[in-house]
């Protein structure tokens, strides 16, 4: 049996037509991640969406579908209420925007704390999480906190007015004498590079190493576990190593 | 007016054309999307998404944690089953038909016809380059290693094909240009320098040619050695002497078939079952 160029092109793309509608048909076929972060395990909020699960690539829409927080207001409280396209704002476009400030961190943090406040679920952001005068205002508004609550943002809000996309932006914070910071974005890689050894790692954790490439935090909230507990310990494994 | 031959060849090169087309399309409307706009209709889909690569770098993590790579979506999961399906019947056919980055060589390839006429892709002897064409098998290794180690898309910091659909949007390495660059330069000398050495999609879809069921069939009876297909094989296999092609860099591309550049009827054929002897 023969093939011919005028046969096996139209048979190439059928393949490809009968298989992308095949499984489309059996909704398999997807092109996207499914931007649904990981619940709770345990606890009083056992099976409702944890705002530590939010990602950089999450859009503001995936996240109002999950928390079912208007759009309009996370897009005012960190400064982008005249955005035309709110829906597509990603957490990860605050980051960019604002990023590491002298102040602290401006980033995808401020958007899970933030998330967390408003819904009136717990996380523990970084230490050097920030969140914009709006955002608190925005909280105050709609969210019904503590004083005690109120008092912790005041120390961490900040004035976002004059800065524009970019301005007081740092790079990189240097490093201090050569020892590892412990962050959001440490990689298990971070943790060998930085002289822990994967034992160590594995008896603080509890559990057995992620791939080096994951991000501790990312690693941890998957398997429903608090970062800020091990962030602690593993910062003072990394410091005893200096 | 164009031969019989001619047509047959542009067959091939409008198909080409469709999924080159489609592709750019695609992540042109993906980079639409992310600004807040895009063209109803067309998939604004990740250029990962529409990538079959993407499943076979999965694969490690799909059978242990049940998932897939960061970035990779069952897209690429469902187009990788598709270009193994298609390759097990036709070998190499999804690189010599569809894939875009392919297709981009063979233009650059065009460039460097005119410029080297009967010397282009004949620089380097068959004898030598038939050992590094198995580089590409090391890329493989290197790529699914890393990958399962890092959990991350190892590839798309090296990945000419990804620097040649992103250039414009920031997040392509400066490595990824580089290569590119470099596959530029060696296409003006080379047809098809990526695929020959470095594709690691290429060493898993060559795979495919040492059983597929339609092959690159020779028949010894009619052939008057001529060498036309040998001559005419942009990956410089030696169809000539071969009575089945099962040579792990074939395209399917059917440059070599009497359809197109072999001058005798029924003797290079792409078929199943055996070659039927002339009288």
């Amino acid at each position: 049996m023969k093939i011919r160029s005028n046969l096996l092109g139209p048979v190439v793309l059928a393949f490809f037509i009968v298989g992308i509608a095949g499984t489309m048909i059996a909704n398999y076929w997807n092109t996207e991640k499914i931007k649904i972060p990981v619940k709770y395990k345990t606890g009083e909020f056992a099976g409702e969406y944890n705002p530590a699960d939010i990602r950089g690539s999450y859009t503001l829409e995936d996240i109002n579908k999950s928390f079912q927080i208007p759009v309009e207001d996370m897009a005012r409280a960190f400064g982008f209420g005249d955005t035309d396209h709110k829906n597509t704002i990603r957490a990860k476009d605050i980051e960019r925007t604002y990023g590491e400030l002298k102040q602290g961190e401006l980033g995808t943090d401020s958007l899970r704390l933030f998330v967390a406040l408003y819904t009136g679920r717990p996380h523990t952001p970084e230490e050097t999480t920030l969140l914009p005068n709006q955002a608190v205002r925005i909280l105050k508004e709609k969210a019904g906190l503590s004083e005690q609550q109120l008092e912790e943002l005041n120390k961490i809000k900040i004035d976002i007015s004059s800065l524009k996309p970019g301005d007081d932006v740092q790079t990189e914070q240097p490093v201090e004498s050569g020892g590892l910071e412990i962050k959001g974005k440490t990689t298990f890689q971070d943790l060998l590079d930085g002289g822990l050894t994967t034992q160590e790692i594995e008896e603080t954790l509890g559990t057995p190493m992620g791939r080096s490439g994951d991000k501790v935090r990312d690693y941890l909230v998957e398997k429903g576990l608090e970062f800020k507990e091990y962030k602690t310990k593993l910062q003072e494994l990394a410091d005893s190593k200096n | 007016m164009a031969s019989k031959r001619q047509t047959a060849g542009r067959k091939r090169t409008r198909i080409q054309l469709v999924f080159f087309v489609l592709i750019a399309a695609i992540v042109i409307n993906h980079s639409l999307h992310e600004a807040g706009m895009s063209i109803p209709i067309l998939s604004s889909a990740s250029i990962h998404a529409v990538c079959p690569f993407g499943g076979v770098v999965s694969i490690y993590e799909y059978f242990v944690k049940g998932t897939f790579t960061k970035k990779i979506h069952e897209s690429s999961w469902v187009l990788m089953w598709i270009t193994f399906a298609m390759a097990a019947l036709f070998g190499g056919v999804f690189c010599g038909w569809v894939c875009p980055f392919g297709t981009f060589q063979e233009w650059i390839g065009k460039l460097g016809k005119k410029l080297f006429k009967k010397r282009f892709n004949r620089f380097i002897p068959y004898s030598v380059d038939k050992w590094l064409r198995y580089l590409r098998y090391l890329v493989l290794a290197l790529v699914l290693y890393m990958t399962a180690v890092t959990g991350k898309l190892f590839f798309e910091e090296y990945d000419p094909y990804y620097a040649l659909f992103r250039f414009w949007t920031g997040e392509v390495a400066i490595s990824a240009f580089v290569i590119l660059g470099l596959v530029i330069i060696a296409n003006l000398f080379v047809e098809r320098p990526f695929c020959k050495y470095a594709c690691p999609f290429g060493a898993v879809l060559g795979l495919f040619n040492l059983f597929r069921f339609f092959s690159i069939k020779r028949n010894p009876i009619t052939c008057t050695d001529c060498g036309a297909c040998d001559r005419n094989c942009p990956m410089n296999i030696p169809v000539a002497t071969a009575d089945t092609v099962k040579n792990h860099q074939c395209l399917t591309c059917m440059k070599c078939t009497s359809e197109q550049k072999c001058p005798e009827a029924d003797t290079v054929e792409l078929m199943a079952g055996k070659m039927k002897e002339a009288a």
